[in-house]
């Protein structure tokens, strides 16, 4: 497509620059000569005459250039094979000009334009294409939140549910917690109660024997006699005692 | 869908977002005041528990001082107990 397109470009420029080239030739083949002497009159002359002179030139130009044409070598060939006058063959010439080019014009019309418009064609349907299914997507999408919408406020009532399930919760664990939290305070309570109890229960067995002892000792009056008398019966039994852990060792 | 529609529709969204801001509000409230009940209750029971284990140790102290007070007549019979032990082997009690 682009090739083609690029071709005609060629063309259509080709055919510009010929014809524009063609007029630049003649134009300055009549204004060559007399350059000086119109330059004269020009720097003398006023605006409106200046333009006056500039149009008389202008149209003596064309006229020139008509002069041209028809006296070319060109037209006087083409008048010696068809037999026909000057006139008529300029015009011969310029209806086959203008055929050849229109000729031209619509056989590169025939040849590329199909072509061009059925890429463009097929680029406009692609287009249109691409734009429908883009068009279904956005609907597509637009149900969908719809339906997300419409679900929001089912959502929106599950997750408040939830949330107070959870927060119930929460509040229940927190008030097990907190009885949790109470009885161990309590055993330990009862626990310093009661190691209080058992030192003062020491406190006062001790004191008891620390009484009864002192008492004791007081009471006690050990003569010679009772003191022999002590000692022979700890020797004894002292004797005694080693004669029964002889024998066991043996 | 028409403009008016969108409207209400988004109207209705933007309440239920607020109800549920609000709902999800008064739930942490209701939470911070479970913690705060909490934090009390566990301070109550302590502070009790303090009292009891100090009127309970006051209670052994007036016992144990009343203990000392009785031993003191049995303290008597305990020596003599001590001494008749003590001075059985030699046959000589006193």
């Amino acid at each position: 497509m682009s090739s083609a397109r690029n071709a005609l470009r060629i063309f259509v420029l080709s055919l510009m620059i010929g014809g524009a080239t063609r007029l630049v030739r003649a134009q300055e083949k009549p204004s060559a000569p007399d350059q000086n002497q119109s330059d004269s009159h020009v720097q003398q002359a006023t605006p409106g005459r200046q333009l006056a002179h500039g149009s008389r030139e202008a149209a003596g130009e064309e006229k020139d250039e008509m002069e041209q044409f028809k006296h070319s070598a060109s037209v006087g060939l083409i008048s010696k094979w068809t037999k026909l006058n000057l006139q008529q063959s300029y015009w011969l010439s310029i209806v086959l000009n203008f055929a050849v080019i229109a000729g031209i014009i619509v056989w590169a019309g025939r040849k590329y334009l199909p072509g061009i418009f059925r890429d463009r064609t097929a680029a406009i349907q692609k287009a249109m294409q691409e734009a429908q299914k883009a068009s279904a997507e956005a609907r597509q999408k637009l149900a969908e939140i719809e339906a997300r919408l419409q679900r929001l406020d089912v959502e929106i009532g599950m997750m408040r549910d939830a949330a107070e399930k959870e927060g119930g919760a929460e509040e229940a664990r927190i008030q097990a917690a907190a009885q949790d939290d109470a009885r161990k305070i309590v055993a330990s309570a009862e626990q310093e109660i009661a190691a209080a109890a058992k030192a003062a229960r020491r406190q006062l067995t001790a004191h008891a024997a620390d009484l009864a002892v002192g008492l004791a000792q007081k009471q006690i009056r050990v003569d010679a006699a009772t003191d022999q008398a002590l000692v022979r019966n700890f020797a004894g039994q002292l004797g005694s005692a080693t004669e029964k852990s002889g024998k066991d060792g043996n | 869908m028409s403009a008016a529609r969108k409207a209400a529709r988004i109207l209705t969204l933007l309440l239920m977002i607020s109800g549920v801001t609000l709902f999800v509000r008064a739930q942490e409230a209701r939470r911070q005041a479970a913690l705060q009940a909490r934090s009390n209750a566990v301070k109550e029971a302590r502070a009790k528990a303090q009292t009891q284990v100090q009127a309970a140790k006051a209670d052994i102290e007036s016992d144990r001082a009343a203990a000392e007070k009785g031993l003191q007549g049995e303290a008597a019979a305990l020596a003599q107990e001590i001494v008749r032990r003590v001075l059985q082997p030699a046959g000589a009690g006193r």
